[in-house]
């Protein structure tokens, strides 16, 4: 299934591959891509994973949210 | 502004002003001792640490921040460990400078990164904030309501106003007016719309108000789909994008790892009795630190494929993804349908031609049209759209029946009206005279009381930009043009011959235009092949090609769905915009990639060489500064360099 996530408060391009590639780690997900100019996460994955997800971010940094629009 | 900006702004101002002071104190007092030696202590040591806390006071609380989170290769971190090993060697110019060059930059690139955010909204997002809801339509207690338009559901009715935009799909079921489409398919001239016609969100009603049923979710709707294209279409990443990801997730370690490896282990190499060769090492791997983020890469790279995305749809082109742009960039064949691609699909009258002179023209199109007046076809449509003097009474038909294939026969006031191809004539022999060879498109013939008196001739326009476009493809870089049509060779021949088409095909039933695809496509082998169609009709061709573009169908999910770009103002002179706009951005993609990797590698080299041999003493710091903020300055300008091209020309 494809999810797509709004992502605020992501500092910089390279935090934003940063975060990707943690993303990328979670257990279920196929392939996840995190767009900094769109500000868009889409997450090919087996099962949802959003909590997984929003977990990540928030040991990742202060203040970054998500939020699922698909 | 807000209060942070502002603030940011100010201690940017005082950093740079203060370094401006510092500098010549540094290089020409401090380094050459002219004046007096302690220079350095009482007066640019303890200034420098003042304006470095104010500057970069945040750096430790997100350090500290990090840390918690176990993040240890954030920029933020590693600058931080960089300025400080500076100023623990006694250079507290080249450490305010390090925090100050990476405030300077990261401003920067917020600002780069919100104005190109900023220029592809401006002219995507058509979506409207509010909708004006009408309760109990044409009812007594009828009201008005504003809300979002997501809260707006299918069959509600809304109301829209002159000089406001449509906010969801639907259909008109009150009022007729004037609609500009030009937002959605740069066609500026008003359209008519009237009572039952569809209309489409992101349009502007013109002339009077418009009563509309909603007939799609704000989600589904034409605006918010033409948003989506663009920003969530596909997460598919072109090879550079992905050795950048791959680079990056290397990169940074290694640089961190040599640094330590410098600081440490170098000075066993050298006398490692002495302060200054500890002092050297440490500061060679400060500045080593310095270059450690890959951000010049990681930012410039996608931000020219999304500048350049946005600049496409600048000229109407909606592009699904960097990877196709990269794809566009490439294109090498392309194969056009003829209906509705090079011609405009919609068929006209183009002449009637009388047996002979006694018979007026006028006449053969009345008899027709009488004739047709029930059909639906689009050839029997063009009929009845073509003007005429002569209306004759329908009332007088008798004995309609379509002859599968050929045509219509009926009575006319008793007598036989023949209005069709050439073999519904022939079947009652009746003889075909004063026939111009250079009339080449589709003939319908009418013969009446045994009569023949005439044909029309219908013509499917070719678009007015379709010979220009066509032509200029060669300009850049599309080699091959192929036409592919279900229509008689004359009428292909005549379309190919206008438009400097040299490979078409004609009479081609849907199986065979993919066969012809597929054909085609394997000649080319890796060269890359595009098809344009309405997306509708030739999704099966679409699909085995490299590159599928359709046009003329913007409200429609199938047509959207089946291609990889779509060209909403339904010209092919855009394909060629598309593909210059294409190829710019790619070679700004190889330049960033280039010029960011050579700089950054000789950095790396001269600080190491700097390590064995001080040659370049504290100037390497500067030229790390230079690799990382001036690198991803330029690189960022370059990419933003896209926006400032005009597209007009073909």
């Amino acid at each position: 299934m494809e999810s797509i996530y709004l992502v605020k408060g992501l500092d910089c391009a390279n935090c934003a591959r940063e975060f990707e590639e943690k993303v990328n780690k979670i257990n279920g997900v196929d392939e996840a891509t995190m767009n900094f100019m769109s500000l868009k996460l889409i997450v090919n994955s087996s099962s949802d994973c959003t909590n997984e997800i929003n977990e990540i971010a928030k040991n990742f940094e202060d203040g970054l949210v998500l939020r699922k629009i698909k | 502004m807000s209060k942070k900006q502002k603030f940011d702004i100010a201690r940017i101002i005082i950093g740079v002003f203060t370094l401006a002071v510092l500098l010549p104190l540094h290089f020409v007092i401090g380094e050459n001792k002219l004046g007096p030696s302690d220079i350095n202590t009482f007066i640019i040591l303890p200034i420098s640490i003042i304006v470095y806390i104010l500057v970069a006071y945040d750096f430790f609380i997100k350090t500290f921040k990090n840390f918690k989170k176990k993040r240890f290769f954030d920029e933020i971190t590693l600058t931080l460990i960089a300025s400080i090993a500076a100023f623990c060697v006694n250079q507290a110019v080249e450490a305010l400078a390090v925090a100050l060059f990476f405030q300077i930059g990261e401003k920067f690139e917020d600002y780069a990164v919100n104005k190109s955010r900023k220029s592809i909204k401006d002219v995507l997002d058509l979506r409207s904030d509010k909708a004006r809801i009408i309760n109990n339509f044409n009812l007594s207690n009828e009201e008005e309501k504003i809300v979002d338009p997501y809260d707006v559901n299918i069959n509600d009715i809304i109301l829209v106003n002159p000089g406001e935009r449509v906010p969801l799909d639907g259909v008109v079921i009150k009022g007729n007016g004037f609609i500009d489409t030009s937002s959605l398919t740069g066609e500026s001239v008003p359209r008519r719309i009237k009572e039952n016609d569809e209309i489409l969100s992101g349009v502007m009603v013109n002339a009077s108000p418009l009563y509309i049923k909603v007939s799609k979710m704000f989600y589904d709707s034409t605006t918010s789909k033409i948003m989506d294209l663009v920003e969530n279409a596909t997460n598919n990443k072109t090879s550079n994008e992905k050795f950048i990801t791959k680079f990056s997730k290397y990169y940074t370690p290694i640089v961190v790892i040599l640094a330590i490896l410098i600081a440490i282990i170098t000075p066993f190499f050298g006398d490692f009795t002495l302060a200054s060769t500890w002092q050297n090492s440490v500061f060679n791997a400060a500045s080593l630190l310095v270059v450690s983020c890959p951000c010049a890469l990681v930012l410039s790279v996608p931000m020219a494929y999304f500048v350049g995305i946005g600049e496409a749809s600048k000229v109407k082109m909606i592009i699904k993804g960097s990877v196709y742009l990269e794809k566009l960039s490439k294109l090498d064949t392309v194969i056009l349908d003829k209906t509705g691609t090079i011609t405009k699909g919609n068929f006209v009258v183009n002449k009637i031609n009388t047996a002979n002179k006694d018979i007026s023209k006028d006449y053969v199109l009345a008899l027709a049209k009488v004739a047709e007046s029930n059909s639906n076809h689009p050839i029997a449509h063009s009929i009845l759209e073509a003007k005429s003097q002569m209306i004759l009474d329908k009332n007088k038909i008798s004995n309609l029946e379509e002859v599968e294939g050929k045509g219509i026969k009926l009575n006319y006031d008793n007598k036989e009206l023949l209005v069709g191809n050439a073999l519904l004539l022939k079947d009652k022999n009746i003889e075909i005279n004063n026939y111009d060879p250079n009339d080449v498109g589709t003939l319908i013939y009418v013969s009446y009381d045994n009569k023949y008196l005439g044909y029309i001739l219908i013509k499917d326009e070719i678009k007015e930009d379709s010979v220009n476009a066509i032509k200029s493809f060669s300009k850049v870089e599309i080699n091959d043009t192929y036409m592919l049509t279900g229509d008689n060779e004359e009428t292909a021949k005549y379309i190919a011959s206008l438009t400097y088409i040299k490979n078409y095909k004609y009479s081609l039933l849907p199986l065979d235009k993919v066969n012809e695809v597929k054909k085609i496509k394997k000649e080319k082998g890796n060269k890359v092949v595009g098809f344009v169609g309405d997306g509708i009709n030739d999704a099966p061709s679409m699909s085995i090609v490299d590159l599928a573009f359709s046009m003329g169908n913007i409200g429609s999910d199938v047509a959207i769905e089946a291609s990889d770009i779509v060209i909403m103002d339904d010209k092919l002179s855009t394909l060629v915009k598309g593909k210059k706009i294409a190829k710019r951005t790619i070679k700004v993609v190889y330049q960033n990639i280039i010029f960011s990797l050579v700089i950054k590698l000789i950095a790396i080299i001269l600080t190491t060489l700097n390590t064995i041999t001080p040659f370049l003493g504290t100037y390497i710091m500067w030229i790390s500064i230079f690799a990382d903020v001036g690198v991803t300055f330029l690189a960022v300008c370059n990419s933003l360099r896209l926006m400032l091209y005009k597209h007009n020309k073909i």
